[in-house]
């Protein structure tokens, strides 16, 4: 009975394990391939930065690049930034990048919102550490902005997910 | 014996998706922005030139952004009743924002009774002085130090020879705009 549990254990890992289904000795030898824990930091806020609001959106590029439609007016005098985070782990190691799908991440003042959308990173959706062992990887994204958008400071968060491919 | 060694086998294998698990590494962002005021304009002052009389060849009445009055050609000005005044906005939005300002060039008077008209060349500053004349033109931009800012319009009104008598008025827009 104990053999049938632990195989049950097997088949919901397979997905993540497929390659060791051909060579069962070769599944140790995984172990010290991926024994270097990968890490991720944040270095760097979002920012979408000043501006007047009207019906449209402002975008943040991962190379820092802002650009607005619709009827959003930029102010120079925030010129918003993109979030940066130092990802580390094993060199020359590729890991696959997971940002937030759209409808998931608002910013609010508390009272109001705003919706973020369209995240995107660069190294787009996988990236390969230096030899040294780690990358930056940066991450924009486009803030929905309403017509009536109320004036204020508008905060939020969202998750970045790295991982060994 | 064959079932023995493969019981093993699968012991190994949920040790290795074990240490699968824990490569995943997850961070929490932080995104901000800031929606400013949007930028205003109100009219508080017209623009009023005041009453004249044409005389026999007509001529100009200039009104300076502080709200002066002179006359040129045959155009005597009439000092009944104080109606002249320079064109004043106040515009208002976000501290220290710069803004662009659009004040049309000319502005057209009619009179309701004949439609004829008159046409006004626009000039305009932040200051309200007497210096700034129809060859300046028109201001095109502005800062909103402390939030606000005050915009003067004054300009040359050209009266024709044969002007009829009349009131005569009109409206012009005026636009800002954030930088």
């Amino acid at each position: 009975m104990s053999v049938i549990a632990a195989r049950s254990v097997f088949l919901e890992r397979s997905t993540i394990c497929c390659r060791t289904l051909l060579a069962i000795a070769g599944c140790n030898a995984m172990v010290p391939l991926h024994a270097g824990e990968l890490g991720i930091t944040s270095s760097q806020s979002l920012s979408f930065g000043k501006f007047a609001a009207g019906d449209g959106s402002v975008t943040v590029r991962p190379d820092g690049s802002r650009l607005t439609s619709g009827q959003v007016i930029m102010l120079d005098s925030g010129p918003g930034q993109a979030a940066s985070f130092v990802v580390t782990g094993d060199p020359n190691l590729t890991y696959a990048v997971t940002l937030p799908g759209d409808g998931t991440v608002a910013m609010s003042d508390g009272v109001n919102s705003m919706q973020v959308n369209g995240f995107v990173s660069s190294p787009v959706s996988s990236g390969t550490l230096s030899g040294g062992g780690s990358q930056l990887l940066d991450v924009g994204a486009t803030l929905e902005v309403g017509a009536g958008q109320p004036a204020g400071n508008y905060s939020g968060t969202f998750m970045v997910v790295v991982d060994y491919n | 014996m064959n079932i023995k060694v493969f019981t093993v086998s699968v012991i190994a294998l949920a040790a290795v998706a074990s240490v699968t698990d824990t490569q995943a590494a997850t961070v929490t962002g932080s995104a901000d922005a800031t929606v400013i005021q949007p930028i205003a304009i109100t009219a508080v002052n017209p623009l009023a030139f005041g009453k004249f009389v044409k005389g026999a060849t007509g001529g100009t009445v200039v009104l300076t952004t502080a709200g002066g009055r002179t006359a040129t050609g045959a155009v005597v000005l009439s000092t009944a009743g104080a109606f002249e005044s320079a064109g004043t906005f106040t515009v208002t939005g976000e501290t220290d924002a710069t803004f662009t300002i659009s004040v049309p060039a000319n502005v057209t008077l009619t009179e309701a009774g004949t439609s004829t008209t008159m046409v006004i060349t626009t000039f305009s500053d932040l200051n309200g002085t007497t210096a700034t004349t129809t060859a300046a033109g028109n201001v095109t931009g502005g800062t909103l130090t402390g939030g606000t800012q005050t915009l003067y319009v004054g300009g040359e009104l050209a009266v024709g020879a044969a002007q009829v008598p009349a009131n005569y008025t009109g409206t012009y827009a005026v636009t800002v705009e954030y930088n």
